[in-house]
């Protein structure tokens, strides 16, 4: 039991940040987070060994996200259609997380995982071992999405200057 | 020289380069003025979403303490109504098997009758006679 508290103190809050910047959503956040380690613990009290924990509960979170987001895509169509940027000029620090906010939100779901991941400080082999990519193509793929995220920003940018 | 690669250069940035391909980029950025800008440009956006991303939860979170699940009492409940289930249905066997052995001891009569002895065929079968007689099971004649 004290290793489960230890291992909740120590990916709390990894796994708090990750889950809010894929979903923007902190009481959403808080539940899914809830959910994973009371998985978590009735698998670890029924004798299964998880060998990787934080990887196990990272990629569990991640999932457990990506479900949310699913569901909530059916009620929120509309405001998908039209993402309107409210700005204010005076809130500098404000608006650039607005803009990042945007910009994640435009990703596919398994890009927007590795820039998260990959934002987080975490390793390639770690990136491969929570998202599933192979270890091989995560050079790749994390080019790709870093190249399509600084065209969005730009495109943000553009916007928001215009 | 053949260029660096968009994911080499993503690799050099991160410092996930192999031995091998750490010497060729090296090499190759002493060289190549074009691939030296990609890479400085690629860690200025690399930095800027980092930073950015990075930005979005600076505030404090707070660990909630965690509630341990319920399930190990309804576990525990579920365990002792399967126990209550196998003590319930031992009882029934057993008292089954004493109900059973209880009956073995009663005495077992044995009726039998004999109609052909005595059967008259010019009276109706309602005005027969019949001899009926009891034994027990040693054969005792009772009546």
């Amino acid at each position: 039991m004290n290793n489960f508290e230890t291992i909740y103190k120590e990916n709390y809050r990894k796994m708090y940040c990750v889950a809010l910047n894929m979903i923007n959503d902190r009481e959403a956040v808080c539940d899914i987070i809830q959910d994973v380690f009371i998985y978590y613990h009735k698998i670890s009290q029924n004798g299964n060994i998880i060998n990787k924990p934080k990887s196990w509960l990272m990629r569990a979170t991640i999932n457990k996200c990506i479900d949310y987001s699913k569901g909530q895509k059916k009620f929120l169509k509309i405001d998908r259609i039209e993402p309107i940027p409210i700005i204010e000029d005076s809130m500098e620090k404000n608006q650039e997380s607005e803009i990042i906010k945007q910009a994640i939100s435009r990703l596919k779901p398994n890009e927007r995982t590795l820039a998260i991941l990959y934002s987080e400080g975490m390793s390639y082999k770690e990136i491969s071992e929570v998202s599933g990519v192979k270890f091989s193509s995560v050079g790749k793929m994390l080019s790709r999405t870093i190249k399509k995220l600084d065209e969005i920003l730009k495109r943000i940018d553009y916007e928001v200057h215009e | 020289m053949k260029c660096m690669s968009d994911e080499l250069i993503q690799k050099f940035v991160d410092k996930e380069t192999s031995a091998k391909e750490s010497s060729f980029v090296n090499s190759h950025l002493a060289t190549c003025g074009k691939c030296l800008k990609k890479v400085e440009e690629r860690r200025n956006s690399v930095n800027r979403i980092k930073q950015l991303i990075g930005s979005l939860n600076k505030d404090e979170i707070e660990i909630p303490l965690f509630q341990k699940p319920e399930n190990q009492r309804k576990a525990f409940y579920i365990r002792l109504k399967k126990v209550g289930y196998v003590a319930s249905a031992a009882c029934l066997m057993v008292l089954f098997f004493i109900l059973h052995q209880n009956s073995k001891d009663k005495v077992e009569f044995v009726y039998s009758f004999d109609v052909e002895s005595e059967y008259n065929a010019n009276l109706p079968l309602s005005e027969q006679e019949m001899v009926i007689e009891i034994f027990d099971s040693n054969g005792k004649l009772i009546n």
